[in-house]
């Protein structure tokens, strides 16, 4: 049982900083496809893949309020079944938010601290995002609360800037090679999604209203999809199809080139201050979720001793798992993350639904289809 | 069961317990470690103004800076004061290397200071390294952390150092006098291109489109060179220069120099250049001096508003061009013996408007032709066929831009009104 608890509203900040940070600082839409100057019509593919997904996780979650998905994964497939599928869940925790805090100290490093460990760029944040978790979700979410509004001011800041060197002949010609470039585009950023989404199993319980999760998570899924299609749009009018897609920080290279006035210019101090905000209620989130699967899995009451483990463990993947740069950006290549990310995300998903479909349309089916109509999702 | 979760938390926050300590801890040591591994201390920096690039006869990238002097004093009359007064506000060092990189680097061999280069407010090419090809610079500018694209940029017809060893009247150093030059001579005459090095790149990266970047003409002045290190003479030096430079601008902005891939292909006059720029919707201020229709005098006209659009036409696999210009003129001069200023009526400005549209049609075609005697299709024709009808350029056009676009047939539509003349309407008589 647990004694935190966080606004539906909160929820919708954490998610939108989480799915925005890595999504918006490396553009997988323009940077892993060949989607080129279509770039934000994978986004807006993106975006559709996402609310499937919304209603796949949190469609589940919203069934059992009281329940994190490692209880009800357990109950749907039995103990071993569902402790299984749980470490498909926990592993993508890690792996993610190892991967992304491994990206947010690449940007760094490139950008600014050329000589600093990366190792050292890495612990910081780690060391930070585990203070918050220890603290608790609900202290996450305020802090969530509170960083929103800088959040949003500093990127939003950096796309009006970038108004004065737009030019809409980049974006065109519209869909010149067909769909496929589009859609190859759009399969890392869902996946990206997925794996983001996942932290809506462990988070649900701990909402106010529990039965409002997937509205929250549609509207936090919308509002980071329409700031990604601005990006996207962005990004290329700015810097044309093929600069864009040439680097992995696209929309950092953007902001190092744009000046809003003579004496107003080098505003990426802005994005990258805003991606570190990101990643810092990205880290906790994830970290806070890895920890209460872990201590429910070992039925550990409390998860707060596991964080300081784990996050020792966190900064020895995301600084091991890739030798360089190239690794980073193979790993995303669609045809690596894509089906990777379906295997983690998606297809435990199915499994779940399929048992609970099987157990409730079988006994009591009419109790439960009763109650689907009353809660909305 | 409240022995758990709250509780610990609790004691981890109380006054004196151990997260608050080292959270203190934590914090005194960010004081000691700002930077982190990258600390760098201003008093060991000097900012680079300017970067310019040569190739020398061995074929080697050779890098020329332009530092400004943290030591100099801008308030000390003529740099002539004691302390770090006498010192030159700025000086010129360049260094060589086989990559433009290695060149940059190699400039610290001489310099006492560690050069930060994020500062730059220009880059400039020679002409003999833009006939060789520019990309290596360009690259090196989107690649590097402290070099950025939000510079001005311009390809140096003359002597690159005597440039940048030029007295400006204006100004303290030739980088900001450069970079001003650049942007006012882009807002006020638009004889030369867009000249910001973004702008740049994505000419560059464009299907269909080539590079044009401004071109600065360097007028050779008898003492402007022997200005480096001669610091005892410097109050009379300078002043003799002053008076000298006073007489002729070091420098001109006069047209541009035009790329075919990387590699400069050839001058263009101002005149073609405002042509591109007519062409390109880039144009914002101007003036075009026509005939009046007696012959006994000129009129000038002010351009105030202008657009162009560039609409193809595309028939099976032949392409043609239409520009449709429209341009706002303002009379601003009559300019005749006083008896025969003409009156200006309606037939007057009919016959002003279709001179003024006349005027702007040659120069259009004038810029075509040297386009396409260069084969550089600067106007992004190229890009507006591939922008409508993408499969065509890819199939028929990308490979053979260069030819197809020496014959494209290109029309030009102008419509050019005058719609004011003035305080005065007429020329007043003298009776």
């Amino acid at each position: 049982m647990t004694t935190e608890k966080i606004h539906n509203r909160q929820l919708v900040f954490m998610l939108f900083m989480i799915r925005s940070t890595v999504t918006i600082a490396t553009l997988p839409v323009l940077t892993t496809g060949t989607a080129g100057q279509d770039a934000w019509l994978s986004a807006i593919i993106s975006l559709a893949a996402t609310l499937l997904t919304i209603l796949l996780i949190g469609g589940l979650a919203v069934k059992f309020p009281e329940e994190t998905v490692i209880e009800y994964s357990q109950r749907l497939l039995g103990k071993t079944g569902g402790t299984i599928i749980c470490f498909f869940f926990l592993w993508t925790f890690l792996n993610t938010a190892a991967t992304e805090v491994r990206i947010y100290a690449e940007l760094l490093t490139i950008g600014f601290l050329p000589h600093t460990p990366l190792i050292f760029l890495v612990s910081s944040m780690v060391l930070l995002a585990a203070v918050a978790a220890v603290l608790g979700v609900e202290t996450i979410a305020r802090t969530a609360d509170a960083l929103i509004f800088f959040y949003i001011f500093f990127i939003a800041a950096s796309l009006l800037g970038a108004l004065k060197a737009f030019e809409y002949t980049n974006v065109q010609p519209v869909l010149s090679r067909g769909l496929g470039p589009v859609i190859s585009g759009a399969l890392t950023p869902a996946a990206l999604g997925n794996q983001n989404l996942l932290v809506l199993g462990i988070l649900v319980p701990t909402l106010t209203t529990p039965r409002k999760a997937v509205a929250s998570a549609v509207l936090a899924a919308l509002l980071s999809g329409i700031l990604l299609i601005l990006s996207t749009v962005t990004v290329v009018g700015v810097l044309g199809p093929k600069i864009g897609s040439s680097t992995l920080f696209t929309f950092f290279l953007m902001t190092r080139a744009i000046e809003i006035s003579r004496f107003v210019e080098r505003i990426e101090a802005l994005v990258v201050i805003a991606w570190g905000l990101g990643i810092f209620i990205n880290l906790a989130v994830f970290l806070y979720c890895g920890a209460r699967g872990v201590s429910q899995i070992a039925k550990i009451r409390d998860y707060r001793s596991l964080i300081g483990p784990m996050a020792v463990f966190w900064v020895i993947l995301a600084v091991h798992t890739y030798d360089d740069l190239l690794d980073l950006v193979k790993f995303f290549n669609p045809r690596i993350f894509f089906p990777y990310s379906m295997t983690v995300t998606v297809l435990p998903y199915l499994l779940l639904w399929a048992a609970y479909l099987i157990r409730h349309a079988g006994r009591g089916g009419k109790k439960y289809i009763k109650k689907r109509r009353i809660k909305p999702g | 069961m409240k022995t758990g979760i709250i509780n610990q938390g609790d004691l981890m926050l109380r006054p004196g317990g151990d997260f608050l300590k080292i959270t203190v801890v934590f914090c005194l040591l960010s004081l000691f470690t700002n930077g982190c591994w990258d600390n760098r201390e201003p008093e060991w920096l000097a900012s680079s103004l300017l970067l310019a690039f040569d190739l020398d006869e061995e074929n080697m990238y050779k890098a020329i800076v332009v530092l400004a002097n943290p030591l100099f004093q801008a308030g000390v009359e003529g740099g002539a004061g004691g302390g770090g007064g006498n010192k030159l506000p700025f000086w010129v060092h360049s260094a060589r290397g086989h990559t433009p990189f290695e060149a940059i680097l190699n400039l610290s061999q001489g310099t006492t200071r560690q050069i930060r280069f994020s500062h730059t407010l220009v880059l400039l090419f020679s002409e003999k390294l833009a006939r060789e090809g520019i990309w290596p610079v360009l690259e090196l500018f989107q690649r590097n952390r402290e070099l950025r694209t939000n510079i001005q940029t311009a390809v140096v017809d003359g002597d690159l150092e005597e440039l940048l060893r030029a007295e400006f009247p204006l100004e303290f150093l030739p980088a900001t006098a450069i970079d001003r030059l650049l942007r006012i001579t882009g807002i006020e005459r638009s004889i030369i291109p867009d000249s910001r090095l973004l702008k740049k790149l994505v000419e560059y990266t464009r299907p269909g489109e080539e590079m044009i970047l401004a071109r600065l003409k360097v007028h050779p002045q008898k003492t402007g060179s022997s200005r480096q290190g001669e610091n005892q003479q410097q109050g009379k030096d300078q002043q003799s220069n002053d008076q000298q430079s006073q007489s002729r601008a070091p420098v001109e902005i006069i047209g541009a120099a035009v790329f075919r891939g990387d590699k400069m292909a050839g001058w263009m006059d101002s005149h073609e250049t405002r042509g591109q720029n007519w062409i390109k919707n880039t144009l914002q201020r101007g003036v075009v001096v026509v005939e009046l229709p007696e012959k006994n005098g000129l009129a000038t006209i002010e351009i105030i508003k202008m657009q162009a659009k560039i609409k193809p036409t595309i028939n099976g696999g032949e392409v043609m061009i239409t520009v449709e210009i429209k341009a706002e003129g303002l009379l601003q001069d009559l300019v005749a013996s006083p008896g025969e200023v003409p009156r200006l009526d309606k037939s007057l400005d009919q016959d002003l408007e279709n001179r003024f549209a006349e005027a702007i049609r040659r120069e259009c075609k004038r810029s075509l032709t040297r386009a396409k005697e260069l084969k550089a299709d600067i106007f992004g024709f190229g890009n507006v066929i591939y922008r409508k009808c993408p499969r065509l350029w890819e199939e028929n056009l990308a490979g053979r831009w260069e030819e197809a676009f020496c014959q494209l047939p290109v029309e030009f539509l102008v419509e050019a009104p005058i719609k004011r003349s003035g305080l005065i309407l007429t020329s007043p008589l003298r009776k």
